[in-house]
């Protein structure tokens, strides 16, 4: 097991924020964490990098996290944070060097060349390398900071919303490179809002609600009509198709 | 390119640095010519000009460099640490703090008795204010509260100065202490020097290490945690290297300003805003910059009574209002 969460529990303050959550993260595995606002989507994601702090067992392979340096965390796990907010004028190719300095690495080794020509494909990054981060869209920022954390080459990336503001054409291709990162035998735990996107994608859903997990499974066991409805409080229509299922809300209860 | 770039950068600001401190040495109320200058360095006996030489002009040179050095180099590590441009060495109150160290020993006369007292208070408070700021911040430290409680400090620090003007003893000492206050390099000795080394040593050993946290610290706080980057260990550096070098300078020059907002904001285009890469060359250009401002107070003269830390505020300040316009037009 890459990541475990046994009884996993977090506060803000006097309010309980997570409760008991249990969870594994195998190798090739894609997590999709859904639920709505406030659900303790991001909160699991920042306890188990261990921005926030919480009771129960992490751990990252055999270690627990209390145990792991922030050192050593940065090659277990690559996080994409919500915020997408870069302070200074750095270019999409500094970028992403950030990514790799971070694991020690050098940016004038060929090997690293080879990496960044890879991510900076792979995320069509092309035209906008030598752009200015803070000039570029919105989605080209997410983009580009997922090849930064791509450039960790840790086995788990952890990255919260990774679609939020991206167009259609870069979701799908977002998903491919999950995908193509799973073949390679990387992890991930997205969370994500929309179900369809989220069923195809995952191999593993996890549904929170109120800082519960309220299921967990493949994306047909965990997205049903009952589910969607006792825990968003709206209809779904479900189509079940060869490429998936395309489950849309349809109306608030 | 850029590690070509940087070493050019580099050099340049070393060699002007030195050509200043060249001048600095040759200038003053009796100019000295370079051969002269060389021979009194060379000259193993007492003469006037070697005494000049070793008794004034070299620790003030000395000083100059060192003092803008430090500041430009805390300037750029805070600006990286709180990811604000506007960021500079006073913002977290050591300066002020130890204004008012220095204030207490005037005030008190102490400084009669024990010459070296000033910086020594000077530097006690300084200390005590840079202990007192992650007390007051918090355990975790965020930029938020870091930059309110080095305002709280700073406020306070001034308040209890301006009451030391007000309850001054008498108008000579109020004057001394007005005096100190505006910043100067005027009759340091080497002995000011000695007191401060250990300090500022220490202070840009911490501040020198912060280059690959800050570098990840553009990303946001929790990618940089995420990045491997202690973000405890990075502000304890910085707050404490700051409180270090720049309480030391402060201590002996009194308040100097400016400098450690502006040689930053110089210098970031030059090494593409990248936070790492700016250390060493604001260091460099601090040192540049307030040698050359203490060369211009020479050149007025000692009948102008000109202070060091007046002349780089007015510089500084319209400076500054140009890079803010500069600024608002690439936005438009």
């Amino acid at each position: 097991m890459l990541l475990q969460l046994n009884n996993v529990s977090a506060n803000y303050g006097q309010r309980q924020v997570l409760s008991s959550i249990n969870l594994e993260i195998g190798r090739g595995e894609i997590v999709g964490l859904i639920g709505p606002n406030g659900s303790g989507k991001s909160t699991l994601m920042k306890a188990l990098v261990g921005l926030i702090p919480s009771c129960g067992e992490i751990s990252y392979g055999r270690q627990p996290l209390s145990s792991i340096s922030v050192k050593q965390l940065s090659r277990h796990v690559a996080y994409v944070a919500q915020e997408r907010d870069v302070a200074w004028d750095l270019t999409v190719e500094r970028v992403l060097a950030l990514g790799c300095e971070a694991v020690g690495g050098s940016v004038r080794t060929p090997k690293y060349k080879e990496q960044r020509k890879q991510i900076i494909k792979s995320l069509s990054l092309e035209t906008i390398r030598k752009s200015s981060i803070l000039q570029v869209s919105g989605g080209e920022k997410t983009r580009a900071l997922l090849g930064r954390a791509l450039m960790q080459k840790t086995p788990l990336i952890v990255a919260d919303e990774p679609t939020a503001g991206l167009d259609p054409e870069h979701q799908l291709e977002l998903s491919e490179i999950f995908q193509n990162l799973r073949e390679q035998g990387t992890s991930m735990l997205v969370s994500l809002h929309d179900w369809t996107y989220a069923a195809r994608l995952c191999t593993t859903l996890v549904m929170l609600k109120d800082g519960k997990v309220v299921a967990c499974g493949t994306p047909e066991q965990v997205l049903t009509q009952e589910r969607v409805q006792d825990v968003y409080r709206v209809s779904a229509q479900i189509v079940k198709t060869e490429q998936g299922p395309i489950i849309t809300p349809a109306a608030r209860l | 390119m850029k590690y070509t770039s940087d070493a050019v950068l580099i050099w340049a600001l070393s060699i002007i640095t030195a050509t200043l401190f060249l001048a600095s040495l040759m200038l003053g109320a009796a100019d000295l010519s370079l051969p002269q200058l060389i021979n009194a360095a060379l000259s193993t006996q007492d003469t006037p000009v070697s005494t000049v030489l070793w008794e004034i002009r070299v620790p003030r040179a000395l000083l100059g460099v060192i003092t803008g050095a430090t500041l430009g180099l805390s300037g750029a590590v805070l600006q990286g640490l709180l990811r604000n441009p506007l960021a500079e060495p006073g913002l977290i109150g050591v300066s002020s703090s130890a204004s008012l160290g220095a204030v207490i020993a005037i005030y008190t006369g102490i400084t009669l008795t024990m010459p070296f007292a000033l910086p020594i208070f000077a530097l006690a408070s300084a200390g005590i204010a840079a202990a007192l700021l992650p007390l007051l911040a918090g355990g975790r430290g965020q930029t938020l509260t870091l930059i309110l409680a080095g305002v709280a400090i700073s406020s306070i620090a001034t308040a209890l100065t301006s009451l030391a003007l007000n309850l001054s003893p008498n108008p000579f000492a109020a004057m001394e202490i007005v005096f100190w206050m505006l910043g100067s390099l005027n009759d340091r000795s080497m002995q000011h020097l000695y007191i401060i080394a250990p300090f500022i040593m220490v202070g840009w050993g911490l501040l020198f290490v912060t280059g690959k946290g800050l570098n990840a610290l553009s990303l946001g706080e929790e990618t940089a945690h995420t990045m491997g980057v202690s973000l405890p260990t990075l502000r304890f550096c910085a707050i404490a290297g700051t409180a270090a070098s720049v309480g030391a300078v402060t201590a002996v020059t009194g308040t100097i300003g400016f400098i450690g907002l502006i040689v930053p904001h110089l210098l970031r285009k030059m090494v593409d805003d990248e936070p790492a890469r700016l250390l060493l060359p604001s260091a460099l250009a601090g040192a540049c910059l307030l040698t050359l401002a203490d060369i211009a107070v020479k050149l007025f003269g000692p009948q102008s009574n000109l202070k060091l830390g007046v002349l780089t505020a007015l510089v500084g300040a319209p400076f500054f209002l140009w890079l803010i316009l500069k600024q608002r037009r690439a936005l438009i």
